[in-house]
C-alpha cells in the first residue's frame, strides 16, 4: 500500500552517512571485514551475539521432560509408536497423536550421548538459526546494517517471553527459513523454493506447527494476488505467485507423510479450538501487558505501525503476515514467536526506509570519517571475543551444566518428592500439578507410577483438563472426582489452595513435605499403601530444603 | 455525501437552489446522526452486569438521607486510606434514577449518556474535513460495538462523555474557536464531582497544550530528522521499564519537547491553558478536595488491582469482541496508509489510547471516542482516494431524501426496539436473581442479622446494598481505598493461600455468602462450616462457622436447602 505522497526510495541503503544505494556484494575478505567494521556492521555482530545470548538458557520447558521420556520410549520401542500415553491413569486410552515422534527421538538420542549438555546448544543454535534466517530474509530488501541490527535487538526482546531450548522453535526456525526461501524466490526466482517440499516433510515430523508454515504460504499467495490486482508496490511476478500455489498445494501433501498420516492436518486445528486449552494453559493465554517481559512485543508492535505509517508503503504479503501474525501473537502469547518471525523482517525494513528520509531530509551525503581498517578489526574481534564468551561462559556452558536434579529444577519441579516416591512401592495413581507432569513422568520411568494429567493437552482433552481444573481449585465435590479416578497420592505444590485444603481435611493425611510439594494420601489407605518415611535429604533437595526453611 | 468534490458529478436536469441543497444536507446529516446514535443503544443500555451498581446506589441512598459520610460506611475492616467520595452526585443521581423508575431507568438513561459520548465523539472531526454523517455513523457503530465491553450503568460511561465533549472543544479550539473553551471549567467542576475519570480529561488538555506550539506554519509532518530516534527509544525504553501507560505519557512528552506541532494561524493556546488550569482548580472543588488526586493516585498504583479486577487486566483477545481493540486500530492504521496521513496529534493520541487499552481492558471505552472520529475522517479520505470509480458513482449517486429518512427511521426503530427490553422491570429482576446473591440475602437478613459476611469482593457491593447499616461486609470494588493490607487479606482468604484461617479468626468472620463452586466453600466445609442454603439461581451458598469437620466426603453444596 502506498499513498499518493509517498517518498520511500525504491533502493536498498548502508549506514547512517552512507551513500542510500546499495553497495555491490563485497566479494574478497578484506571487504567484508571492511563492512563488519563500520559502527552499523559491528552493530550487526553485536546484534547477532546478543540474539545468540537471548535464545540460550537452561531448559524450562515443564514438557521437554516427557518429550526426552517418550523418546527414549519410542528408540526403545523400535521406532514403533505408542499409541496410547504410558504415563497416565486418566487417559491411557486416548488415541495418542505423537506429531513430535522425531524432535522426541532427536532429543533423546542427544541426552543419551551428553545428557542436558548435549541438548542445550542444539536447540539453542537451532533457534539462532532461525534469526540468521531473519537476517538473511532482511537483507534481501536492505543492506543498512543500524536497521538490521537494532531490528535483531527489539525481535530478541520482543520474543523474550518464548526464547529457550523447546520444541516450538521447530516453528520458529523453519517459519524464518520458509519465508526467507519464499521471498528470494518472488524477488529472484530460482529453484530454491523447491527446498521446500523436503522442509515440509522433516518438519511435519518433528511437531505439528507445520501448519502455519502452510498457512503462511497460503496468505502469501493469496495476498500476492490480491495486491497484484489492487496494484499494490512491489508486486511478485504473476508466474512466480503461482508456483508458490503450486508448492503451497504439493507441501500439503508432502506433510502428509508422516507416521500419523493426513490426520496430523486436523491436529493443530483441534488444539486451537479447544476452550480448555485457550482458558487453562497460561502461554495459550493473551499476552498480559502488566509483566515486564511481553513489553518488548506491545513496543515492537507499535513501532512496526508507526513506521508504517511515516512511509506508507508496503507490499501486500508483508502486510498480510504483520496482520496473521500480530492476531495469533494477541490471541497466545506464545505465538509472539511466530509474529517476530514473520514480521521483523518487515520492521526493518520499515525503519531503513525511515533512515533513508532522515538522511534525505538531513542532506548529508559526507561519510563519517573512520579509523584504520586495523584499528576497526581489532575492535570488532575485541567485541566479538566479549560477545561470543560471554554467551559461552554465561549461558551456554551454565545451561549446559545444569542436571535434571539441579537446585533450579528443584524448586520448580517435583525433583526431591520424585525421589522419595522411587523408594515407595511401584504403580501408584499421583495426582499431580500440570506443569510437573511431564518431570515425573521423566523422573518416574521405569516405576510403574500413574500420574493424572501431563502437558500434552490435546491427549489430555478439554474434560480431563476441566476436571483438573476443579480438582486444583478445590471446586466442591473435588474429592469425589479424585475418589473416582482411584487417585491415591496427591501431589501438589505447597502454598496452593488444594494444598491449603488437604492439610485441613481430616480425610487426608500428610506423607510427604519439601519447599516445594507436599504429598497427601487418604487416611484410610494410608497402611495399605506402606509408604517410606520421608528420606533425609541430600544434593540440591538438601539445599531446598534449606532456603526454604530459611526463607520461612 | 461531502465527497462528491472527489466524485465526478452524475448527469442533473439542473442544480437545485442553494437553500434547498443546504437544506437537505442537513436533514441527511440529521438522519444519519440520530440513525448513528440509535444504533449504538443496544450495545450501551445494560443491565447491571458490573455488580459495583449496587454499592454505588447505596451510597447515593445514604447520601441522601444522611449526607456525605465521613468514612467508609460497609466494610468491617480498617481501610488504609482516608474515605474519599469521588462519585457522590453519580450516586445521588443513580439513586434518585432507580427510586424513580427502577433500575431500567437508570440502564436507560446511562445509556443514553454512553451513545451520546460516541455522538460526540463523531462530531469531533474538523469541520474542514467536511465529513459525510455516513462515515461518521459508521464509525459510532464501530465504536459502540467496542465500547459497550466498558459501558453501561456506571460512572465510566459519563468519564467517556466527558473526554468526548474535551476532544470536540480541543477540535473546535483548533478551528479558531476562541470561546468554546470556556466551556471547560463549569464542565471539570460537574464531572469532578461525578467521577474520577476527569483526570483522562485533563490528560487530553494536557497532551493537547503540550504538544501545541505557537506558530504561522500548517500543522507539522511527522517528524523528519534524527528527534525522532529520541522520541522512539525513549518511549519505548519507558514503555518495556515502567509500563504501557508510562511509555504512552513518555511519547507524548518527548514528542511535545522535540517535535512540537505548530497551531494554525490565528489560534493561541494562551485562552486553553487558562480555561485548563481553571478547570483543573475548580475540580479540587468536591468534597474530598484535594484529596481526590491521592485517591486517583492509590487506584492507580494499587499492584494488586489487576489481580482483584478482570477491568483493569489486559485484554483477553479470545473473546471475539474484544478483538475490536485490535481490528478497529488496525482498520485506522490501514486508512492512513491508504487514505490521507494522519496529524500528529491524532497519531500520538491513538497510540496512546491503544497502549492505555492494552495496559488495562477499562480503557476501551476512551480508545472508542478517540478512534471514532479519525476511522470517520480516514474512512472518507480514503474511500475518495482509493475506492473504484464504478462503485463511488453509484453510490454517491443522489437519492430520495424521503427514502433515506426513511430507512434511516426504520433502522432507529429497530434498535430501539432491541434495547428496550433491557429496560424493563422483568429483565432487571431476572438479571439480579440470576447474577446477584438476592435469596441468600433474605436468608442472611432473617438468621444472622448484623453479622460479618465473608464474601467476594463483587459479592460485597451487592451485600452492601442489601445491608447498608452495621458494617456486615469484608471488600468491595472500591479498591482505592482499602489499601494493599485489607486486600491481600481479602485475596488470601479468597484464595485459601497464607494464613487464611488465621485471618478468618482475626475479622471475626462466622458466616458467608459464596459462589458454591469457590474452593473457599470447600476449604470452610473441610473446617466444619455449615452449608445453610444453596440459591439456584445464583449458584451462592450461606455458610456459617460451629460445626464439627466432616468425617467423610462433604455433601455438595447444591444438596442444601434452597435459601
Amino acid at each position: 500500500m502506498h499513498g499518493p505522497d509517498s517518498v520511500v526510495p525504491a533502493g536498498a541503503s548502508g549506514d547512517a552517512g552512507e551513500p542510500a544505494a546499495a553497495p555491490p556484494p563485497p566479494h574478497r575478505l578484506r571487504d567484508r571485514f571492511d563492512e563488519l567494521s563500520t559502527p552499523g556492521g559491528m552493530l550487526l555482530v553485536a546484534a547477532l551475539l546478543i540474539t545468540g545470548i537471548a535464545v540460550t538458557s537452561a531448559i524450562t520447558d515443564p514438557d521437554f521432560w516427557w518429550h526426552l521420556r517418550t523418546g527414549q520410549l519410542l528408540i526403545a520401542n523400535h521406532l514403533q509408536l505408542l499409541g496410547h500415553d504410558p504415563y497416565t491413569y486418566t487417559v491411557s486410552s486416548h488415541h495418542w497423536t505423537m506429531h513430535e515422534w522425531l524432535f522426541e527421538i532427536i532429543i533423546a538420542a542427544l541426552y543419551d550421548i551428553g545428557g542436558l549438555g548435549a541438548i542445550v546448544p542444539v536447540l539453542s543454535l537451532l533457534t539462532w538459526f532461525g534469526v540468521v534466517f531473519i537476517l538473511l530474509r532482511s537483507r534481501l530488501h536492505t543492506r543498512n546494517r543500524l536497521a538490521l541490527g537494532v531490528g535483531l535487538i527489539v525481535a530478541a526482546l520482543a520474543a523474550n517471553p518464548i526464547w529457550g531450548p523447546r520444541d516450538q522453535m521447530v516453528d520458529f526456525t523453519f517459519s524464518c527459513l520458509l519465508l526467507l526461501l519464499v521471498e528470494r524466490y518472488l524477488m529472484r526466482g530460482g529453484r530454491a523454493i523447491w527446498l521446500l517440499l523436503p522442509i515440509f516433510l522433516l518438519w511435519s515430523n518433528l511437531h505439528g506447527g507445520f501448519v502455519v508454515g502452510l498457512v503462511f504460504l497460503a496468505v502469501i499467495v493469496v495476498a500476492e494476488a490480491a495486491g497484484l490486482r489492487l496494484e499494490l508496490p512491489d508486486p511478485a511476478p504473476r508466474r512466480r505467485i503461482a508456483t508458490v500455489a503450486v508448492v503451497t498445494v504439493l507441501c500439503t501433501l508432502v506433510s502428509m507423510i508422516n507416521p500419523n498420516g493426513p490426520g496430523i492436518l486436523l491436529y493443530a486445528a483441534e488444539t486451537l479450538a479447544s476452550p480448555a486449552q485457550q482458558a487453562l494453559i497460561l502461554e495459550w493465554q493473551s499476552p498480559d501487558f502488566h509483566q515486564l517481559e511481553v513489553r518488548g512485543f506491545a513496543v515492537m508492535l507499535v513501532s512496526l505501525l508507526g513506521f508504517l505509517v511515516a512511509n506508507r508503503r508496503i507490499r501486500a504479503r508483508d502486510a498480510a503476515l504483520v496482520a496473521l501474525t500480530t492476531a495469533l501473537a494477541f490471541e497466545s502469547v506464545r505465538n509472539v514467536a511466530i509474529f517476530v518471525a514473520a514480521s521483523t523482517p518487515t520492521w526493518i525494513e520499515q525503519l531503513s526506509h525511515l533512515l533513508d528520509r532522515l538522511r534525505t531530509t538531513a542532506g548529508r551525503v559526507r561519510p563519517p570519517r573512520l579509523p584504520s581498517l586495523r584499528v576497526r578489526v581489532t575492535a570488532l574481534a575485541l567485541m566479538t571475543a566479549v560477545l561470543l564468551g560471554g554467551w559461552v561462559g554465561l549461558r551456554l556452558v551454565p545451561a549446559m551444566a545444569t542436571t535434571p536434579t539441579a537446585l533450579s529444577y528443584a524448586r520448580t519441579y517435583p525433583v526431591c518428592a520424585s525421589a522419595w516416591l522411587r523408594e515407595a512401592p511401584h504403580g501408584l495413581r499421583i495426582f499431580n500439578q500440570y506443569g510437573e507432569g511431564g518431570y515425573l513422568a521423566f523422573s518416574l520411568a521405569g516405576t510403574g507410577d500413574k500420574i493424572f494429567i501431563f502437558g500434552d493437552a490435546a491427549l489430555m482433552g478439554d474434560k480431563l483438563l476441566y476436571t483438573y481444573a476443579d480438582i486444583s481449585d478445590v471446586v466442591p465435590g473435588w474429592q469425589s472426582t479424585l475418589e473416582d479416578y482411584g487417585t491415591q497420592v496427591v501431589l501438589f505444590d505447597t502454598g496452593t489452595a488444594l494444598d491449603h485444603v488437604l492439610q485441613e481435611s481430616p480425610n487426608w493425611v500428610m506423607v510427604y513435605s519439601d519447599p516445594h510439594n507436599q504429598a497427601f494420601v487418604l487416611r484410610s489407605e494410608l497402611a495399605s499403601l506402606h509408604l517410606p518415611p520421608q528420606p533425609e535429604p541430600t544434593g540440591s533437595c538438601a539445599q531446598l530444603a534449606a532456603q526454604g526453611e530459611g526463607s520461612s | 455525501m461531502t465527497e462528491a468534490t472527489a466524485v465526478p458529478a452524475t448527469p442533473d436536469p439542473g442544480p437545485p437552489p442553494e437553500n434547498a441543497q443546504e437544506g437537505r444536507s442537513r436533514v441527511a446529516a440529521v438522519a444519519w446522526l440520530a440513525t448513528g446514535f440509535c444504533i449504538t443503544l443496544p450495545f450501551t443500555v445494560q443491565l447491571f452486569r458490573y455488580g459495583d451498581e449496587w454499592w454505588h446506589i447505596a451510597l447515593g441512598r445514604l447520601i441522601l438521607s444522611n449526607g456525605i459520610p465521613a468514612t467508609e460506611p460497609f466494610s468491617f475492616v480498617a481501610t488504609q486510606h482516608p474515605w474519599v467520595e469521588q462519585q457522590w452526585l453519580y450516586e445521588v443521581l443513580l439513586a434518585t434514577l432507580v427510586r424513580l423508575g427502577g433500575d431500567g431507568l437508570a440502564s436507560l438513561v446511562l445509556g443514553l449518556v454512553g451513545s451520546l459520548a460516541l455522538l460526540v465523539a463523531a462530531l469531533s472531526v474538523p469541520r474542514s474535513a467536511r465529513i459525510s454523517r455516513g462515515w461518521a455513523a459508521a464509525a459510532m457503530l464501530l465504536g459502540g460495538l467496542m465500547a459497550g465491553m466498558a459501558m453501561g450503568v456506571r460512572a465510566e460511561t459519563v468519564s467517556a462523555l466527558g473526554v468526548a465533549l474535551t476532544l470536540l472543544i480541543v477540535v473546535r479550539w483548533r478551528e479558531g474557536n476562541r470561546w468554546v473553551v470556556w466551556l471547560l471549567p463549569p464542565m471539570f467542576l460537574l464531572w469532578a464531582n461525578l467521577h474520577s475519570g476527569f483526570i483522562a480529561g485533563l490528560g487530553v488538555l494536557a497532551f493537547t497544550l503540550v504538544i501545541h506550539r505557537p506558530s504561522r506554519g500548517r500543522t507539522a509532518p511527522l517528524p523528519d530528522n534524527l528527534f525522532l530516534a529520541v522520541i522512539g527509544v525513549g518511549a519505548a525504553a519507558v514503555a518495556v521499564l515502567l509500563g504501557l501507560v508510562a511509555g504512552a505519557v513518555a511519547l507524548v512528552l518527548l514528542w511535545a519537547a522535540f517535535r512540537p506541532v505548530p497551531l494554525t494561524p490565528g489560534v493561541r493556546r494562551r485562552p486553553l491553558a487558562i480555561a485548563a488550569l481553571a478547570a483543573a482548580a475548580l475540580t479540587l472543588v468536591n468534597p474530598a478536595g484535594p484529596g481526590i488526586y491521592g485517591y486517583i493516585a492509590e487506584t492507580l498504583g494499587n499492584p494488586i488491582l489487576s489481580q482483584l479486577v478482570s477491568e483493569w487486566q489486559s485484554p483477553n483477545f479470545h473473546d471475539a469482541l474484544t478483538r475490536l481493540i485490535e481490528v478497529l486500530p488496525a482498520l485506522l492504521v490501514g486508512l492512513w496508509l491508504i487514505g490521507r496521513r494522519p496529524r500528529v496529534p491524532e497519531l500520538v493520541l491513538a497510540t496512546a489510547a491503544f497502549l492505555f487499552t492494552l495496559q488495562a481492558v477499562r480503557n476501551v471505552s476512551l480508545l472508542a471516542v478517540v478512534l471514532i472520529p479519525q476511522l470517520a475522517e480516514y474512512g472518507q479520505a480514503a474511500w475518495a482516494a482509493r475506492a473504484p470509480l464504478r462503485l463511488r458513482l453509484r453510490l454517491g449517486a443522489r437519492r430520495p431524501l424521503g427514502l433515506a429518512v426513511i430507512a434511516a427511521l426504520a433502522v432507529s426503530a429497530a434498535s430501539i426496539a432491541v434495547m428496550l427490553p433491557q429496560t424493563s422491570a422483568t429483565a432487571a429482576a431476572q438479571f439480579e436473581r440470576t447474577h446477584e446473591p438476592e435469596t441468600a440475602a433474605d436468608y442472611v437478613a432473617i438468621h444472622f442479622p448484623g453479622q460479618r459476611l465473608l464474601s467476594s469482593d463483587a459479592d460485597g457491593g451487592y451485600l452492601a446494598y442489601r445491608f447498608p447499616t452495621g458494617r456486615v461486609v469484608l471488600v468491595y470494588d472500591e479498591i482505592g481505598i482499602f489499601g494493599t493490607g485489607p486486600l491481600t487479606d481479602y485475596i488470601d482468604i479468597a484464595t485459601v493461600s497464607g494464613n487464611w484461617q488465621g485471618l478468618l479468626a482475626r475479622y471475626g468472620i462466622r458466616h458467608a455468602v459464596l459462589s458454591a463452586s469457590g474452593a473457599d466453600v470447600s476449604a470452610l466445609q473441610e473446617l466444619g462450616w455449615t452449608v445453610n442454603c444453596y440459591e439456584a439461581p445464583s449458584a451462592r451458598v450461606v455458610m456459617s462457622a460451629g460445626g464439627a469437620p466432616p468425617t467423610g466426603i462433604p455433601p455438595p453444596p447444591s444438596n442444601a436447602p434452597a435459601c
